[in-house]
């Protein structure tokens, strides 16, 4: 009896050692070096400084569509880079519902800048768009071209 | 700000610890801090609710909305104190303690703090890393509430089926949305804080709800595994819905046990048993399937098994369930198309899926290496707590046995559900296992915590052959 009160009690103490010893643990391991300092400058927060500016010059609801490197022919893209950017404007964009695609009254256009100054213009003549504010070197605000 | 932040989530949770106070019928002091914690996930349940059909009735974006909740709260206030007004406050604090139970206290005091800690030192750094936390927060959660606030009268958008999921739940972000409606302004700090009360809550909840039915050192230590859970608490501060959903298994659980095994004379914690139970239901799907388990298995072993019945029982446990009930009726029968994990092809695919051996095997070898995986901690924190329930069990008491069954049936239902799931599941089953494992487990973790913390001796009953000054007169357990 005496052995397994024994037993009972060094289990109890050293779960409740490992327990606390393995939450100090976790937190040094997870956060104990982490630089707080860069704040707010999270992909993102980035990210969604940047879409959002936008928001005044759009229908206050409804689907916009939405173009990017990935919807150029022949234009070599990372698969993953697209799709993040394209969720996080999403996020940064409602109450408005992204769709991607140029069928759309209006769509935001998300091109990298890679200096190539016939880019833009080459899109915008393969889709049949025209831009109506060009928020930075990157994003648009676009149209169907109709003249 | 600060201030407003708080004041924002400050209503919710007096309308919940007002529900709860009137429905312990006991002096409110009684178990204080229990209700402190049921109170805040209740309160935030219902004023979703009543968020949700207001917006349906107006639209989201008015503060008048405010008006409805102070209705509410008065309404619900003036019934406390009519009741409180006739209760006789009782002696609240334990008699006086011994030497060695002073020590012991202390010592799981400092054990529970530095949990503590070291769980607000994660939780507050990854929230600053990372305000608008991962993936599934601000490409559902968040995203959704950002509809419901920006919205207008066109919120419904948020569940259009041009948008990715349209049929989850919307607790949290209602929740989120009627905090930045009460501030007037898009606050992250609001999802934070969202996110920080129900992992903060779960702890407490825990904590004191074991405190109550056993012992507080119990509590404390029920408490501290809980917070030293590292991947708990990290999956609380990335801002997903699972922590939430995992409270409010916690408090369905935890309120179906009270209920059962104290209901006599106090019909009200049936209503709060229910009504923890149906806001499960209200967070995410998975939680769907915990509202119909939680359902039936507290009612049926209610009706099977207590021999004197208490005859409303059966009725308040539906009256609580109501509101959540209809508020999840109406979004998934009227407004949300059907979930796509429960939509896998007729019934001949489902039964070739769940007669195929190799399913099984793919299960057993993913979900035990993510099951060992599960909690941060150097060894499988799992098998650890089994282990040591093993060593420490304690048969519980005669009168406490049904309650007991209730709750293991409870969590073994929701685990079994979410095997068949699995096998039914109309995506590659491996790579929907590695996505959302570590997930399910989190979200009957702390319930789990609780059925094996009822099942295990108490500290006291520990230390007391060796020192018997320890033994307390509150002990349940044989």
């Amino acid at each position: 009896m005496l052995f397994r009160n024994l037993v009972l009690l060094a289990a109890f103490v050293t779960l409740l050692i490992y327990a606390t010893w393995n939450a100090l643990a976790y937190r040094n391991r997870m956060v104990g070096g982490a630089d707080t300092s860069d704040a707010g400058n999270d992909m993102v927060s980035t990210w969604d400084r940047r879409m959002r500016k936008m928001l005044p010059d759009l229908p206050d609801h409804g689907v916009v569509g939405y173009l990017a490197d990935w919807d150029i022919p022949g234009y070599a893209y990372g698969h993953t880079d697209q799709t993040v950017e394209y969720l996080l404007s999403q996020y940064a964009l409602p109450p408005l519902t992204l769709q991607r695609g140029a069928n759309y009254p209006i769509i935001i256009g998300n091109f990298s800048d890679t200096g190539d100054k016939e880019k833009i213009p080459a899109i915008l003549e393969h889709f049949n768009l025209r831009i109506v504010k060009e928020h930075t070197n990157e994003i648009f605000i676009l149209e169907a071209d109709t003249e | 700000m600060m201030v407003q932040l708080l004041l924002s989530f400050l209503l919710p949770w007096l309308i919940g610890l007002s529900l709860v106070i009137l429905c312990f019928r006991e002096s409110f002091l009684e178990h204080f801090i229990l209700k402190v914690f049921l109170g805040l996930g209740l309160g935030v349940g219902i004023t979703s609710s009543l968020y949700f059909f207001f917006s349906l009735v107006f639209d989201p974006s008015r503060s008048s909305y405010f008006l409805v909740e102070g209705l509410v709260l008065v309404s619900i206030l003036i019934l406390t104190i009519c009741d409180q007004s006739t209760r006789k406050h009782s002696k609240i604090f334990p008699a006086r303690l011994s030497t060695q139970q002073i020590i012991l206290m202390v010592f799981m005091a400092v054990c529970f703090i530095i949990s503590l800690w070291t769980a607000a030192d994660v939780f507050s750094k990854y929230t600053i890393i990372e305000p608008h936390g991962r993936y599934d927060a601000w490409a559902i959660w968040n995203y959704r509430a950002r509809f419901i606030y920006r919205g207008g009268v066109h919120w419904l958008d948020a569940i259009s089926p041009l948008q990715f999921h349209p049929d989850y739940p919307l607790l949290t972000p209602l929740s989120i949305s009627r905090a930045w409606l009460f501030m007037n302004d898009e606050v992250q700090k609001a999802v934070i804080l969202l996110a920080g009360l129900f992992t903060f809550g779960s702890i407490g909840l825990i904590s004191a709800a074991i405190g109550k039915i056993k012992s507080l050192s119990h509590g404390m230590l029920a408490g501290l595994l809980l917070a030293g859970t590292g991947m708990y608490i990290y999956n609380g501060a990335i801002l997903f819905a699972d922590v939430p959903q995992s409270f409010f298994v916690l408090s369905a659980v935890v309120m179906a046990y009270i209920a059962i095994t104290e209901s006599t004379g106090k019909p009200g914690l049936a209503i709060l048993a229910g009504l923890s139970a149906g806001y499960a239901g209200w967070v995410k799907n998975e939680g769907l399937m915990f509202f119909a388990v939680a359902a039936v298995v507290t009612l049926a072993v209610y009706l099977i098994s207590i021999k004197n019945k208490n005859k409303p029982f059966v009725w308040n446990y539906l009256a609580g369930m109501a509101l959540p009930l209809l508020t999840v009726l109406y979004f998934k029968a009227i407004l949300s198309p059907q979930n796509d994990l429960i939509n896998p092809g007729n019934l001949s695919t489902i039964f070739e899926k769940i007669i195929e051996s190799q399913r099984y095997e793919v299960l057993a070898r993913e979900g035990l290496s993510y099951l060992l995986a599960f909690g941060g901690w150097s060894a499988p924190v799992i098998i650890i707590l089994v282990v040591f329930a093993v060593i420490a069990y304690s048969s519980p008491l005669p009168q406490k046995k049904v309650g007991v069954r209730a709750v293991i049936l409870m969590v073994l239902f929701q685990a079994a559900g979410y095997i068949i799931i699995y096998l039914i599941t109309p995506f590659d089953l491996t790579l929907h296992i590695r996505q959302s494992i570590l997930r399910l487990i989190i979200h009957i973790y702390p319930a789990f915590l609780f059925v094996l913390f009822l099942l295990m001796k108490t500290p006291e009953q520990i230390l007391s052959p060796l020192f018997p000054a320890l033994f307390l007169e509150k002990e349940e357990s044989g």
